[in-house]
């Protein structure tokens, strides 16, 4: 039987837009519906929340930096029992974020970790309205993959991840934005309050840590001076920062811009538990 | 605001060619092609490294290449009577090729442009380039963009590798971001031409300018060597187009000497084309693509003396690279395969025979189903800007 070939084209880039838009559709709605089972489509909070039945003195929190950024393994070697209690994108609204943990552990201290002290936006479920973010961010090799592999979402008793490599999706080591320029005050009064809904829970020992950057030689200056205007406004406005380093010109300990490779959580976790 | 602020320069520029002004025509073009290096200059908008697309400004988004667009029309139109205002206004304001090009310059708006039946067969005719466009600029240049650490080493081994894979990441970003821009502009009736044709398949620097960012290339020409040839000569007129071209891309040092050095191989390569040296003017075209790629990444003036010093002196060559460091994703490394197939192809068919035009083979039915069914599975969203423009 001869085949058409123009009809299989046809048929094959037809096949081709229907599986893109079901893994749109099935994006959007969360695979998790369909995959209850599977830890792969969990979320960080749902695969997190038996740590908030541990005892702690020392709580991380923050996004996908403190996630897979700073260890609560190597701070419990160093001090006491820390957990790590970073989730991705700060679960979307730091207010949800906020509601999770917020009375399920007593802790003595919390490291706040916001990587949005680098940007001129905050991390808000308002973003999730907006087209671009409805792409999804996965491919459907992944998804199928990691209906395979689960590894890579499996965390430890302290929260981190148990396997660490740097996962090549986005971004790579294109400089960050640095259209934060403008907006000093807009974020540091959003840190503030975080630290003040932070502070009724848990008192007085609210530490914000900066999550480091890679930035190339040339610009690290530059980076520097900006971030240091927001560091002494948080000062001033009484919020404990933590000194550590703030800018790289290190690549080797980054996966890209802003979240560090196994080495670069080593080295930047160690500097913190000094203090 | 930022198409108010193209709005605005189309208008004086209908003013200026409305002027009687018209002995000036050349001296007004000129003048708005240098409106994007001033703005450098100024530090209002980034250069153009290929490394800082982020580094844009939002109010002159576009600017380098709508002023491109004015300069060519104030020059090409020898009779105000030849211009639309209407249409000339609505090509310069059309944002489509604000992110990267290409400048549609060969033909303003056609009247028919929003007819249902037109779109659906110009459709038809161009979402193959559409495919690949995708498959370029969001598949396959982010698998590249991981060897781009090499940029900061010194080692010889790392600085050419860095100057190939910078230019296969360039070209596969600017081409992909091109081709949906010019697909995109044809379905909406706006005719571009083609920004790229196969360039690795060229056989000298000269033939390599003919098939790389071709709308600029087309632009220069009209602006400066048709201008300066029969005043200058040939080679000086040549000079001039380079170092025009380095200063769209901004002013600054690398710049200058990427134009100085782009000039000199071609004017060498021209030369030789008198004696037939195939081979010569093919290895100088691959020395030229490379180091003028690593030139052209480098603002640091330090950092790039430094570099072009470990290439010049035999003394510094050792074979520490970092290259071998990186550990890819296996879908990294099945684009990174497909990357190769592709160069190989443009590098080999006009050898083997083919047409070396416009990824025909690339765009036809089967070809272009396949890419878009491996595209729509390892597809992660558009998590890569266009590095070649966004100003």
């Amino acid at each position: 039987m001869e085949i058409d070939k123009l009809q299989l084209s046809k048929g094959v880039k037809i096949f081709a837009l229907i599986i893109y838009i079901l893994h749109f559709y099935l994006y959007n709605l969360g695979y998790d519906v369909f995959f209850k089972n599977s830890i792969s489509f969990k979320s960080d909070l749902e695969l997190k929340d038996k740590l908030l039945s541990q005892k702690s003195c020392l709580i991380i929190i923050g996004g996908s930096n403190a996630k897979v950024g700073l260890s609560a393994e190597i701070m419990s070697k160093k001090s006491c029992n820390a957990i790590n209690l970073g989730v991705d994108y700060e679960a979307y609204s730091f207010e949800n974020y906020f509601n999770w943990f917020n009375n399920q552990i007593a802790v003595e201290k919390v490291i706040y970790s916001p990587a949005f002290i680098w940007s001129s936006s905050i991390s808000n479920k308002k973003i999730t309205n907006d087209f671009f973010v409805k792409i999804p961010d996965i491919s459907i090799f992944s998804i199928v993959k990691s209906l395979f592999h689960e590894d890579e979402k499996i965390f430890n008793r302290f929260g981190d991840k148990s396997i660490y490599k740097c996962l090549p999706t986005k971004g790579s080591f294109k400089i960050i934005t640095e259209d934060f320029i403008n907006s000093n005050i807009e974020i540091t009064h959003a840190i503030l309050k975080r630290v003040l809904m932070l502070k009724y829970l848990y008192g007085d020992n609210i530490f914000i840590r900066i999550p480091p950057i890679y930035v190339e030689s040339n610009r690290s200056e530059n980076y520097k001076q900006l971030i240091s205007e927001r560091i002494n406004l948080l000062k001033d406005l009484g919020v404990n920062v933590i000194n550590s380093t703030v800018v790289s010109t290190d690549k080797n300990l980054f996966c890209e811009s802003i979240h560090p490779n196994a080495r670069g959580r080593e080295i930047f976790t160690n500097e913190i538990s000094l203090q | 605001m930022f198409i108010l602020i193209s709005l605005s320069f189309s208008l004086l520029a209908l003013v200026l060619i409305a002027t009687p002004l018209q002995k000036y025509r050349v001296m007004f073009a000129w003048l708005f092609f240098f409106i994007g290096p001033l703005l450098t200059y100024f530090d209002l908008i980034g250069v153009l490294t290929g490394f800082n697309s982020s580094d844009f400004n939002q109010y002159l988004f576009g600017i380098t290449f709508y002023t491109l667009y004015i300069s060519y029309q104030i020059s090409k139109q020898k009779e105000i009577s030849e211009i639309n205002p209407i249409k000339f206004i609505f090509s310069v304001i059309n944002p489509l090729y604000y992110f990267t090009g290409p400048i549609p310059i060969y033909s303003l708006i056609n009247n028919n442009r929003f007819r249902l039946k037109r779109i659906i067969k110009i459709f038809n005719i161009v979402h193959s380039d559409l495919i690949l466009g995708i498959f370029f600029a969001c598949i396959l240049a982010p698998s590249i963009s991981y060897y781009l650490f090499l940029k900061s080493s010194q080692n010889i081994i790392d600085i050419v590798l860095f100057g190939l894979f910078f230019e296969f990441f360039v070209y596969f970003n600017f081409a992909g971001y091109s081709m949906i821009a010019w697909a995109l502009m044809r379905i909406i009736g706006v005719r571009a031409p083609r920004n790229f044709k196969q360039p690795f398949g060229s056989t000298s620097i000269i033939e390599y300018w003919q098939r790389w960012h071709i709308s600029l290339s087309l632009i220069l020409k009209e602006l400066f060597y048709k201008n300066l040839r029969p005043i200058f000569g040939l080679y000086i007129s040549v000079f001039f187009v380079f170092m025009a071209s380095a200063m769209w891309h901004g002013i600054s040092l690398n710049f200058i000497l990427w134009g100085f050095f782009h000039s000199t191989f071609w004017c060498i390569t021209n030369y030789l084309n008198k004696f037939n040296l195939k081979i010569i003017n093919y290895f100088l075209m691959v020395i030229c693509i490379i180091i003028g790629r690593v030139i052209f990444s480098e603002l640091d003036w330090i950092i790039l003396s430094s570099k072009m010093s470990v290439i010049i002196e035999f003394s510094k060559w050792n074979s520490n690279s970092n290259f071998l460091i990186l550990d890819l994703t296996r879908r990294d490394n099945i684009n990174l395969l497909f990357i190769i197939i592709i160069i190989s192809w443009e590098i080999l068919s006009p050898r083997l025979g083919f047409l070396r035009t416009n990824y025909n083979h690339f765009r036809t039915p089967f070809v272009s189903s396949i890419i878009l069914l491996y595209t729509v599975f390892a597809f992660t969203g558009l998590n890569l800007e266009p590095i070649y423009g966004n100003r």
